[in-house]
């Protein structure tokens, strides 16, 4: 029973591991094609990855969209997430679930909607239709996230602090925000790494100039098959696999995610 | 008016919560440096009252004044309140010097005075080692403290808790009991302190306000509430009473004669004014009202349980056509004499028990 347990555990983990550590393998085959198993070593298409224009241009702008739109989703959505929690309002359901839509909505959808959007108001295809449409993207995990933080602070907190004579400006300033600081800086870390890697409503509304780097991935394998992609692939997990350690290591994602009840 | 000014004052305060009146209109007088009790089981109205006059929630009816002022409109954060919550409510990102100088750093207090009375504060409640420390390093009893220290800094005009012993294990609360007493008394701060707990409030406190169902149905000393309770929830409420069913025999201005279970009981008069002799009447019986009887005299019975507590045991008994009634009696003569099982007989004791009209 323990082995056949176990055994289940480990076949879980190869099927969900399987497909990158297929790609970071092949991403050191000498040969300028994808395929498995590898013949040889070499680090010629981390070279590639590297250097290639498309991809240096795409991980800048990628950068910026997911600093830009993961602040703006943090800043929306802990008014929101603050409203929702605290007052008792009539649209206050209808509010919840049009934030969460987006869970239930294809990012095709989302991107093509925006497109559609933008082009009626006369927007051209720029930097605003992107973020926006990143920030709608990532909104419901940033929601969620302030969400259980809100839940795990206890509003007494608040009260005592009014009772020392605090004004509401600044209970907001020293005890509600500081109390929320590991939900905001989880929340904003999640909200930028899922807007790093989403490719589907990208697609729609970036241009050459505004690709992000998924899109610009997707355009080279579109055109070649060597395997640079896999070595992109790899630093993509790399680097996701630090900031994820590093949020986890001072933050703590599990009270973030609400898996863990920090209250006594 | 009395020439001196109240320290705390309600004039009517009520409050709705939609068609529920969670407080009808409550009038209390509390004196300064006076230490006073909400009492009363959940629901009482007790927390509703003490949130109305910290300010968190607002009255329906009626005008609220501390310290003279009224304060009614005012908002929380003028009301010059210091409050001990339940749940402590310390701040967790901030360690213990920074929690209790927070209501200093609100009013503006220098750095220097800041750090001179949190000091002073702290050494109070004798936790000058733990200043550095921060909150969820303490244990439950340090963090009370730390609350406590918290609220008096600034030197409030009320000091409110609000059942800030739930928390803490038993021999623990009794020796906070204390501290908090003690200090309170060597500060003079006048005191509302809110608690389902009645021994808790009869150990602590000038005077009681016992509540139920939104009411303050009687404020008197514990003494008071205890031995002339003036409402029936009151006799229920306070003390481990039986209620015994009897009838009037005959009154005078001062007390009445009751008889129920075959004993006659001498009780006060006042709570059965109005009612006829011969009618139907509940005698509220606590241990001490009842003493074991020597022969064939007196209220017979079986015990039922016993509850072995040292120097004394009470007996729960099952009477004969009366009920079950509690009984005190000597730790040693319990354990030879009555345990469960054994036939018991039962005499008036010395003290005077109250009795209601039927209900």
């Amino acid at each position: 029973m323990k082995y056949a347990f176990r055994a289940l555990v480990v076949a879980l983990l190869g099927f969900v591991l399987l497909p990158a550590v297929v790609a970071c393998v092949s991403a050191f085959d000498t040969r300028a094609l994808i395929a498995f198993p590898p013949q040889g070593f070499t680090w010629r298409w981390f070279h590639r990855a590297l250097t290639y224009e498309d991809f240096q241009v795409g991980f800048v702008n990628s950068l910026y969209v997911a600093a830009i739109a993961s602040t703006l989703a943090i800043l929306v959505g802990s008014a929101v997430a603050y409203a929702i929690d605290r007052y008792d309002f009539a649209a206050k359901r209808v509010l919840e679930a049009v934030l969460l839509a987006p869970l239930a909505i294809p990012h095709f959808t989302i991107g093509l909607g925006a497109l559609i959007v933008a082009s009626q108001v006369g927007a051209a295809r720029g930097w605003f239709v992107v973020v926006a449409c990143h920030v709608v993207l990532v909104l419901p995990f940033v929601l969620r996230s302030l969400y259980v933080s809100l839940k795990n602070m206890d509003p007494r907190l608040e009260s005592a602090a009014l009772s020392l004579g605090a004004k509401p400006g600044r209970v907001l300033l020293t005890v509600t925000l500081p109390g929320l600081a590991p939900g905001l800086a989880g929340g904003w870390i999640f909200a930028a790494i899922l807007s790093f890697n989403e490719f589907t409503a990208s697609l729609f509304v970036t241009v050459q100039r505004t690709q992000t780097l998924p899109v610009a991935m997707y355009n080279y394998v579109r055109e070649y098959a060597d395997p640079s992609m896999a070595a992109l692939s790899a630093l993509y997990i790399l680097l996701t696999t630090v900031v994820l350690t590093l949020a986890n290591r001072f933050l703590g994602l599990g009270r973030i995610l609400g898996t863990e009840d920090v209250r006594h | 008016m009395s020439g001196t000014e109240d320290a705390l004052r309600l004039d009517g305060v009520g409050k709705q919560f939609g068609t529920f009146t969670a407080l009808h209109e409550a009038w209390l007088r509390v004196r300064p440096g006076e230490f006073v009790t909400l009492l009363g089981p959940s629901g009482c109205g007790k927390t509703t009252l003490l949130n109305l006059i910290a300010g968190f929630l607002e009255a329906d009816a009626g005008e609220i004044f501390i310290g003279g002022k009224l304060v009614t409109q005012t908002p929380v954060w003028e009301r010059d309140i210091g409050i001990v919550f339940q749940s402590y409510a310390l701040f967790p990102h901030m360690d213990v010097a920074r929690n209790v100088g927070y209501g200093l750093r609100a009013r503006g207090v220098s750095r220097a005075e800041e750090a001179a009375r949190v000091a002073e504060a702290l050494a109070m409640v004798r936790l000058s080692s733990m200043a550095g420390r921060r909150p969820r390093q303490l244990s439950g009893g340090q963090q009370q403290r730390v609350a406590l220290a918290r609220a008096l800094v600034i030197r409030p005009s009320l000091l409110l808790l609000d059942e800030p012993f739930s928390a803490l294990d038993r021999n623990l609360r009794m020796e906070m009991q204390f501290e908090l007493k003690e200090i309170q008394q060597k500060l003079g701060v006048t005191t509302i302190f809110v608690t389902h707990d009645q021994a808790e409030a009869m150990s602590m406190s000038d005077r009681i306000a016992v509540m139920s169902e939104g009411r303050i149905l009687q404020l008197d000393t514990p003494e008071g509430v205890y031995r002339r309770p003036a409402h029936r929830f009151v006799a229920g409420f306070i003390g481990d009473a039986t209620v015994l069913r009897g009838r009037l025999k005959g009154m005078d201005g001062v007390s009445a004669g009751v008889e129920a279970g075959g004993l006659t009981f001498s009780v006060p008069a006042a709570p059965l004014e109005g009612t006829a002799p011969g009618a139907e009447v509940d005698v509220f019986l606590r241990p001490e009202h009842l003493q074991p009887a020597e022969g064939e005299a007196g209220l017979a019975g079986t015990v039922v349980s016993r509850a072995y507590l040292g120097d004394r045991a009470e007996l729960l008994v099952q009477t004969e056509g009366a009920g079950r009634v509690m009984l005190r009696v000597p730790g040693l003569a319990a354990l030879e004499r009555w345990p469960a099982g054994a036939p018991i007989r039962m005499a008036v004791g010395s003290a005077e028990p109250v009795a209601f009209p039927a209900g």
